[in-house]
């Protein structure tokens, strides 16, 4: 009897066990994204991107996207778009791009002190936009590959800036499964080696402290994934990855999505989906990264706003109206756009996102027809020539065929380079010659003059470029009135000095007077 | 006599002014002019600059900036000073405005080249990130916190305490985003 | 019979009111209606041309009180300039303007008081309230042009003796020195002689009576109890606060109450009633000349 009713009891929970199972098994297949959902997703992205910098045009490289060329701002959404096969201007990109990096490497610094990642993101763009990174400018000046991957030591540690520098670094290099030549700084295991003796105890990465951090682990991944489950390579690295993994799906929060340094953002998210995408795993059926039923796609997907665009995070703080948890934000989109690019190249197994080796030229649009616009814009005087006028020139330069033009455009790229460096003189001018702004007397009157006098001699626009005009006008002020100060001072002297003179003679005659009446008195008693 | 008096009243009053000075201004020139002047209805901040953490990780600390000579002995780059509080000054537009008025070597990321949307400091007196470990760089305290802003969207109130230090070992401590 | 000839309480009485009124208003009204009236009854005893002459000193005077105010009072909302980082406010320009006419005014009340109320007035007055301080009052007046002439006498005797008629400063100090105790001693013993021989002759006992030239007339009752009546009138607008005005911070309107414009024209009448009274004497003197 005692057994039948244990057995029954056994049953009952092996039925509801089971029952429960079912019904997990049923509500999981909640939504599936295709490949075509990621990519409108991606499209929507572009599009508020074109709405938030204002242009209504069909590709999102316009002459305003132009000018910001080689920022973080701007390189990930070209990245991203490129990645997805998107249509647009690339070429215009990457002309700028390279001058960019042309002018900044007559600096000391080259693209940066001491951050190595402004090379990664260099190559990753140069790439993206069918550039060739290693030789940037075809005469063999400039290689990124060297400068700032495996000979990077020679002016900084790649690491300089923490783990991230090793990551991007080893991101970048196989980027495009670059060589390393012999008597190298860094060879590749170097770097791996860098990167691997940085995990923690919990199995994920972090910029600094004991406690993995979502988004360096998932970097990391990203990083390490050609080498991960690769019998043609030995560096070992499957387990680091897979205790990486783990730490991220330990990690991952009840509504699917991960916080960083305490906040829930979409920008974690992203990366962990762009990084589990690249070593072969599907989040949207991988029961270790579905928590709750809730997918990282149901996750990112409430960071959506209405217009397209993503936000950072729901946090909001009453003492700080400007961080604002219903305006998107153009680092969430950026991220979220690579994420979708990722997911969009794994449903259609394609090449992961960071390794460009698949690349073709087939989403270049072919803009070698200028357009009327285009034409005004080369035969414009020179005098109309401001400092915003360069990437614009650079990016028709890679286009006109016609000697006449390419002459023209010449003449603006340098015209406008002479803008570019008299805004840069005056501004340090400026600084040099008004600060500290209460020792403004008359002596600087007439540099401050000269320097309003350059000023005004600069077209509207390239007067925005000039940084601390109030306080030129505030010092110009301040010499016009010590000046006038001085004057009036002179002036009042002068009329106290007659009013003086006037009461002394008055008081001298007087005095006369008394003196003679004192001699001939009249006696009045 | 009387005359010499009204007289005698006139020079003194213009020596009055003489040595009270002769700065004449119109209105728009005088508040273009004092914006920055503190009052006692104005509104203020305080903002300092300090650097002296680096002595705690000297050997850390990069060859070139040892040896540079712009490090100040004590580690104060700018001791604590109080600026006028303008119409929605960010913490950004306070030290902008501080490190200008006092020649300080400043250098920083602007907000539109950067994906936070906000300024970022690089580096200030010569010294920038990195150069004292990997974790090394410019942040900001307001009123004893560090906020989970960037430096160009913090809206500053009345009376906000400004510290800005190099840090070492920057990361999950201060809480940053 | 001109106004210097009423009685001295009444011109006290009248002027007490007046003076009154005008330092205690800043009705911008008032104060230029004081001024008026007492630069007509200063034309009226002195003559115009003496008045043009005078212009010369109280234009500057004026603007010199008008221009003080603004440099050292910076209250006031509407900044013209600045002046070292001092607002040179309307309001303290306007005011400056205003404590002038006032000054300028009193003044030139105070001058035909000088004029009118000659020392036998004042020592009718004060000798009516106590004979002391009236012999007091007339021994103090009397003894500045004594001593005057004193001091005249005995430096002249000195000089004539050859005693300190060098140019030196020390020399000419010390002889004043001299001159100083010589006068101070013979005033002394002046003094104690004029009021020893003034009780001998009998003064300020109780059954003596006196004479005096003044008398209080029907017209002077009349004048009495006009100027009080428009004085009371003038200080109840005052007080009433349909006078009231103000400088600072903005300059309010000028009051428009049926208060104020009764309040003004009293005091118009007030202040014009010796330069009236005046006119009427020239007038009448006119007619008398041209009858014979």
């Amino acid at each position: 009897m005692r057994r039948i009713l244990s057995s029954f009891i056994c049953i009952v929970i092996l039925i509801a066990a089971l029952s429960v199972n079912v019904q997990a098994e049923s509500d999981s297949i909640n939504k599936q994204y295709t490949s075509d959902d990621f990519y409108n997703i991606a499209a929507k992205i572009i599009d508020w991107k074109k709405q938030e910098i204002g242009t209504n045009g069909d590709y999102l490289i316009c002459d305003k996207y132009l000018e910001k060329a080689g920022t973080t701002a701007c390189d990930w959404y070209v990245i991203g778009m490129a990645r997805l096969g998107i249509k647009d201007d690339y070429s215009s990109y990457l002309a700028v791009v390279k001058e960019n990096i042309k002018s900044k490497y007559t600096l000391e610094s080259k693209l940066s002190k001491v951050k190595s990642t402004e090379w990664h993101r260099a190559i990753l763009t140069v790439n993206a936009c069918r550039g060739n990174a290693e030789d940037l400018l075809g005469d063999g000046t400039i290689n990124l590959v060297s400068d700032g991957i495996y000979n990077r030591g020679l002016t900084a540690s790649l690491g300089k800036q923490g783990i991230n520098g090793w990551i991007w670094g080893l991101i970048a290099l196989n980027n495009m499964n670059y060589d390393i030549p012999e008597n190298s700084y860094y060879t590749k295991e170097d770097i791996i080696k860098e990167i691997v003796s940085r995990q923690l105890s919990d199995g994920g990465f972090a910029l600094s402290g004991k406690t993995g951090d979502p988004d360096i682990t998932a970097m990391a991944i990203q990083a390490l994934a050609p080498y991960y489950k690769n019998k043609n390579c030995n560096y070992n690295i499957d387990s680091v990855v897979d205790n990486a993994v783990m730490f991220l799906s330990r990690v991952q929060l009840e509504n699917g999505g991960f916080q960083s340094f305490g906040t829930r953002n979409s920008e974690s998210i992203a990366q962990v989906i762009i990084a589990l995408c690249a070593i072969n795993i599907d989040i949207q059926n991988d029961r270790r990264f579905i928590k709750n039923n809730n997918t990282m796609l149901d996750a990112i997907m409430s960071f959506r706003m209405n217009d397209g665009g993503f936000i950072h995070s729901f946090d909001y703080d009453n003492n700080n109206p400007e961080s604002q948890p219903d305006k998107s934000n153009s680092m969430a989109g950026e991220q979220v756009l690579l994420a979708m690019a990722a997911l969009y190249r794994y449903e259609n197994n394609m090449n992961s996102l960071y390794d460009f080796t698949d690349i073709n030229s087939n989403n270049i649009i072919d803009k070698s027809e200028l357009t009327e616009n285009d034409i005004l814009f080369i035969h414009k005087s020179l005098d109309n020539v401001t400092s915003q006028d360069y990437s614009r020139a650079v990016s028709l330069l890679s286009k006109a065929n016609n000697k006449d033009y390419q002459n023209r455009l010449n003449n603006i790229i340098l015209k406008s380079d002479e803008i570019k460096n008299i805004i840069d003189t005056l501004n340090n001018d400026i600084y040099n010659v008004i600060y500290p702004l209460d020792k403004i007397g008359v002596s600087q009157r007439n540099s401050i003059e000269d320097l309003f006098k350059r000023y005004n001699s600069l077209s509207d626009i390239d007067k925005k470029y000039i940084l601390y005009y109030d306080d030129l006008v505030t010092a110009k002020i301040k010499a016009e009135s010590s000046q006038r100060s001085v004057i009036i001072m002179v002036i009042l002297i002068i009329i106290t000095i007659i009013l003086a003179l006037i009461v002394i003679t008055r008081i001298r005659s007087r005095k006369k007077k008394n003196s003679l009446s004192d001699l001939y008195p009249n006696d009045e008693e | 006599m009387k005359k010499d008096l009204l007289i005698l009243g006139f020079i003194v009053l213009i020596i009055v002014i003489i040595v009270n000075g002769t700065e004449f201004q119109t209105v728009d020139e005088y508040y273009l002019t004092h914006i920055d002047d503190i009052r006692e209805d104005s509104q203020t901040v305080f903002i300092s600059i300090n650097c002296s953490e680096i002595y705690a990780n000297w050997d850390m600390l990069d060859d070139n900036i040892k040896n540079s000579g712009y490090l100040p002995k004590d580690g104060v780059i700018l001791d604590k000073t109080e600026y006028v509080l303008r119409e929605g000054d960010t913490v950004f537009d306070v030290l902008n405005r501080a490190v200008r008025y006092n020649k300080i070597q400043m250098e920083y990321q602007g907000a539109d080249m950067n994906i936070y949307n906000s300024v970022y400091i690089q580096g200030i007196n010569y010294l920038y990130e990195f150069d004292c470990g990997e974790l090394s760089g410019w942040l900001y305290k307001v009123n004893g916190e560090f906020p989970k802003y960037g430096c160009s969207s913090y809206v500053l109130k009345d009376g906000d305490i400004i510290e800005w230090i190099y840090t070492c070992e920057l990361g999950q401590e201060y809480n940053l985003f | 019979m001109r106004f210097e000839n009423y009685n001295p309480i009444t011109i006290f009485i009248y002027f007490l009111i007046v003076f009154l009124i005008t330092m205690f208003t800043v009705n911008p009204i008032l104060l230029i209606i004081s001024l008026i009236g007492g630069i007509l009854f200063f034309i009226s005893n002195n003559g115009i041309m003496r008045f043009l002459k005078d212009l010369a000193f109280y234009l500057p005077l004026f603007v010199l009180i008008a221009v003080t105010n603004p440099l050292f009072s910076h209250n006031g909302a509407t900044p013209l300039f600045f002046m070292n980082g001092n607002a040179i406010t309307y309001e303290a320009i306007i005011y400056g303007i205003f404590i002038s006419v006032m000054i300028i005014s009193v003044m030139y009340w105070c001058k035909c008081f000088g004029i009118i109320f000659t020392i036998d007035k004042i020592l009718y007055l004060v000798g009516k309230i106590s004979s002391k301080l009236a012999i007091v009052i007339s021994m103090t007046v009397r003894f500045i042009p004594l001593i005057k002439s004193q001091s005249k006498k005995v430096s002249k005797v000195q000089k004539t003796m050859g005693l300190y008629t060098g140019n030196s400063y020390a020399d000419r100090l010390k002889g004043s020195i001299r001159v100083f105790s010589s006068v101070l001693t013979w005033g002394l013993e002046n003094g104690i002689n004029v009021s020893d021989s003034m009780l001998s002759r009998g003064y300020g006992l109780k059954n003596r009576t006196s004479w005096s030239p003044f008398k209080i007339t029907v017209s002077d009752i009349v004048l009495i109890l006009i100027s009080i009546l428009l004085g009371i009138t003038t200080l109840y607008g005052i007080y009433s606060k349909s006078l009231e005005f103000n400088f600072y911070p903005y300059i309010t309107e000028v009051p428009t109450f049926l208060m104020s414009y009764i309040s003004y024209s009293v005091f118009g009448l007030l202040c014009i009633i010796p330069f009236v009274i005046e006119i009427k004497e020239i007038v009448k003197w006119k007619y008398f000349l041209s009858k014979i």
